[in-house]
C-alpha cells in the first residue's frame, strides 16, 4: 500500500467516525477488511444513508455511481479505495 | 435482514376462507359480506387466542378498567372491523371504487405541485392503509412503497401494473438507499410510521396511550437528509366497505444540516407530532387500529 493510499484511509476513518457520531471509535479501532456493517463496526441502514448524503457533499460523488457499486460497502477499505478513486479520476 | 414482524392483519384467513369472502364478494357486493364478517369473526373473538393476546396490550391501554365481558366486546369489535377493512381492500383489489371524502387534501395537493422534491407519505396500520395508495395514482407521480417482504405478494398483486414500485425492505440497507433516490427524482416514498422491522431498525420510543411504541427512525432521517416534507395520512373505514375517509395530517418538516448524522433526539418534537396524530385516531377510531407495538407495551406495564 503507498503512503498517499495510507494517508488517504487515516483521513477518511476520521471523517468517518466523525460523520456518523461513533463517539466510542478512535480511527485505529477500524480494521481495514473489517466489515462494515452488521458483524464488524455494526453500521446499520441509517449510517448507510448518511454515508451515501457525505459522500455527495463531501467528495460531490453522486448517488448512482455509489449505487452501481454497492460492494464499496463491504469493508472500509473497500469504500476509501472507491472514495479515492473517485476523486483521481474525475 | 430484519426479522418479520406480525400484525394482527399478517395472520388472518386461510386461502379456503379468502376464496368464500371473494365468492360472496362477486355475489352480493361488500356491504352484505361485511354484515357477514360479524358471524365469522364472533368465532375467531371466541376461540383465537393469538390474536386476542396479540390485541391485548393496545386494548387494555386504549379500554383500560374494561370488564372481562366488555373486554371480549371491544376485542370482537377489532376483529370485525379488521375482517371488514380486509373485504374492502380486496373490493378495491378487484379494481372497484368506492366513495372517498378527503379531510385536508390540499396539504399533500400543495407540496406536490409547488416542489419538485419528492416526499414521504406515513402511512400506518390504521383502517385501510392500501387505499391510500390507490388514491395516490391521481397525483400523476411514481409512488414507492417501502414494505416488509411478508406482505410483499398481496400488495403486489393489488398495485401491479400501475404507477407503484415496491422496495424491499429486505433489501440491501433497509431499502432504504432506493428511497433516496427516489425523493431526489421527486418521486413519493410510503412508509410504514408505525412498525419498526425488526428490533435491529433504529427507533424511537414514543409515549402512546399511556404506554409507549417504538416508532421507526427510517423516514424521518430520510426526510432531513433528502429535505422533504412528512405527511402522515389516515385512511379510515366508514361504515361497512361504505366509504373512505382520507385525513392528511399537517405536514412534518425537519430542519437538520450539519455534516453529521442526526441523533435519534433531533427526531423526537418530529415524531411526537406523528404518535399524537395517531393517538387522536385511536381515541376516535378505537377500531381501526391494526398494529400496536406488544414487546414495548408489555415492557412499559412492568416499568409503570
Amino acid at each position: 500500500m503507498d503512503d498517499a493510499t495510507l494517508k488517504f484511509r487515516q483521513e477518511f476513518k476520521q471523517k468517518l467516525i466523525s460523520w456518523l457520531q461513533l463517539e466510542d471509535k478512535q480511527p485505529e479501532d477500524i480494521k481495514d477488511d473489517e466489515a462494515l456493517f452488521g458483524t464488524g463496526l455494526g453500521l446499520d441502514s441509517l449510517d448507510a444513508v448518511e454515508i451515501v448524503i457525505a459522500l455527495k457533499r463531501e467528495y460531490g460523488i453522486p448517488q448512482n455511481a455509489v449505487d452501481q457499486k454497492r460492494e464499496i460497502f463491504t469493508t472500509f477499505a473497500t469504500l476509501s479505495d472507491f472514495v479515492q478513486n473517485y476523486q483521481q479520476n474525475h | 435482514m430484519p426479522p418479520e414482524q406480525n400484525n394482527l392483519s399478517d395472520s388472518r384467513g386461510n386461502h379456503l376462507g379468502i376464496f368464500f369472502f371473494r365468492v360472496m364478494l362477486k355475489i352480493i357486493g361488500p356491504t352484505c359480506t361485511c354484515c357477514f364478517v360479524w358471524c365469522i369473526a364472533f368465532f375467531y373473538a371466541l376461540f383465537d387466542r393469538t390474536a386476542r393476546q396479540a390485541a391485548a396490550p393496545y386494548l387494555n391501554r386504549r379500554f383500560p378498567n374494561s370488564s372481562r365481558l366488555h373486554a371480549w366486546w371491544h376485542f370482537y369489535r377489532l376483529i370485525v372491523s379488521q375482517g371488514q377493512v380486509m373485504i374492502l381492500a380486496h373490493w378495491l383489489r378487484s379494481g372497484h371504487q368506492v366513495p372517498i371524502r378527503e379531510e385536508h387534501p390540499e396539504r399533500l395537493r400543495d407540496l406536490l405541485l409547488t416542489k419538485d422534491r419528492g416526499l414521504i407519505l406515513l402511512i400506518s396500520h390504521v383502517g385501510c392503509w392500501q387505499a391510500a395508495l390507490t388514491y395516490l395514482d391521481t397525483y400523476q407521480r411514481p409512488v414507492n412503497l417501502l414494505i416488509q417482504a411478508n406482505t410483499n405478494a398481496n400488495v403486489a398483486r393489488m398495485f401491479s401494473g400501475q404507477n407503484f414500485k415496491l422496495v424491499d425492505n429486505r433489501s440491501p440497507f433497509g431499502g432504504l438507499l432506493e428511497c433516496v433516490a427516489a425523493i431526489n427524482r421527486g418521486e413519493i416514498v410510503c412508509i410504514m410510521g408505525d412498525r419498526q422491522a425488526g428490533e435491529s431498525e433504529s427507533a424511537i420510543r414514543m409515549p402512546l396511550l399511556g404506554g409507549s411504541i417504538m416508532i421507526p427512525l427510517s423516514p424521518w432521517l430520510l426526510a432531513a437528509r433528502c429535505g422533504c416534507a412528512i405527511v402522515p395520512v389516515f385512511t379510515l373505514m366508514r361504515g361497512m366497505a361504505r366509504s373512505i375517509d382520507f385525513y392528511f395530517a399537517e405536514p412534518i418538516h425537519i430542519d437538520y444540516d450539519l455534516p453529521v448524522k442526526p441523533k435519534s433526539s433531533c427526531f423526537e418534537p418530529s415524531v411526537k407530532k406523528y404518535a399524537l396524530e395517531l393517538e387522536k385516531i385511536a381515541s376516535s377510531f378505537p377500531y381501526q387500529i391494526f398494529h400496536y407495538d406488544t414487546s414495548s407495551a408489555q415492557q412499559s406495564i412492568q416499568e409503570t
